[in-house]
């Protein structure tokens, strides 16, 4: 049983990190996409991948809690920090990657963009914020360069279960 | 030694599965677009995530390698039928995906792209003409393909059966 959990957890991560991928990259992309139909394009290619996305995280972070109470491990250190990197993560991420794409489209009407997305047809705007103005054309590799990081953290303590 | 390889090989498998979703997301969405502005940065995201695809390839080739010298893997029958699932796998999404990536912007600009240089020289496809090409992707069955290989691949090297 907790082998197959395993596998389920393995398992969800490479269908969450294939689709958290294709955000990614379309924070890549936005950077030279000029005109409004290529961003609509994109933030439609979004819309799907914020859909299932947590889908798999849900199966992870399910996969995750069993796992930790079939093999006795909610005592030990890593697994708490574990939890707590992937929920700095997780925040860190919902806000810089929040202002960042908030700053790339504008909903035609006043429903949120990620609705208008669904129907491709947000459009793009440049909002001024004192943060993204001095430092926007780094966010996408800042944002990767801290994810793979503290995932790798994140996979280093959960393989080696140091303390 | 042998746990740090298996480390990087997991990593270099996250970070494949990290940028090929965007080629995921990409024929997915060329199935809905028809506006040749739209479906060229579709095709663009899909071109960025090729570029960086082969370096976490590269690493999970690298350490699987590795891994079956350093766990005298090579005798069994799982590790090799891992390798076949995957180059089969890799056969078919080249052969379903990569061709239809390839006709898609060989019809919005046949002599553009990098890879079609020298071809003869052709006028773009007609709306309809690339409507018909963008109607010949078949992102679920890719999905279904890539899902099942590596469900295998992965069972396979976990439980290691045979």
């Amino acid at each position: 049983m907790y082998d197959f959990l395993l596998f389920v957890h393995v398992g969800s991560v490479m269908v969450y990190f294939l689709f958290h991928g294709a955000i990614a990259s379309v924070t890549f992309a936005l950077k030279r996409e000029t005109s409004d139909g290529q961003r609509q394009a994109l933030s439609s290619v979004l819309d799907r991948a914020y859909r299932v996305a947590p889908l798999a995280l849900l199966t992870l972070v399910l996969s995750g809690i069993l796992l930790g109470l079939l093999g006795r491990w909610w005592s030990d250190g890593w697994i708490w920090v574990s939890i707590l990197a992937l929920v700095v993560l997780a925040v860190f991420m919902f806000v810089v990657g929040g202002l960042y794409f908030d700053r790339r489209f504008e909903a035609v009407d006043d429903r949120p963009w990620a609705q208008q997305a669904q129907e491709g047809t947000a459009t793009h705007r440049l909002v001024h914020h004192p943060l993204m103005d001095r430092h926007h054309a780094k966010i996408p590799l800042l944002l990767t360069a801290s994810g793979v990081t503290v995932m790798g953290v994140i996979l280093w303590l959960m393989m080696f279960k140091p303390f | 030694m042998y746990r740090w390889l298996v480390f990087l090989h997991v990593v270099s498998a996250f970070s494949f599965f990290l940028v090929h979703g965007a080629t995921t997301a990409a024929m997915f969405r060329l199935k809905t677009e028809r506006d040749p502005d739209r479906v060229r940065a579709v095709l663009g995201l899909r071109d960025l995530a090729d570029r960086w695809m082969g370096l976490p390839l590269l690493g999970l080739l690298a350490s699987g390698i590795a891994l079956g010298f350093f766990g005298r893997w090579w005798g069994r029958g799982w590790v090799w039928t891992s390798i076949g699932i995957l180059v089969l796998v890799g056969l078919l999404m080249s052969i379903i995906g990569r061709m239809y990536h390839m006709r898609v912007w060989e019809g919005l600009d046949p002599q553009g792209h990098p890879m079609r240089k020298g071809a003869p020289e052709r006028p773009p496809a007609t709306p309809e003409q690339l409507a018909a090409i963008l109607a010949t992707g078949r992102p679920w069955l890719l999905t279904g393909i890539g899902a099942v290989g590596m469900a295998i691949i992965l069972w396979l090297m976990m439980f290691k059966p045979f």
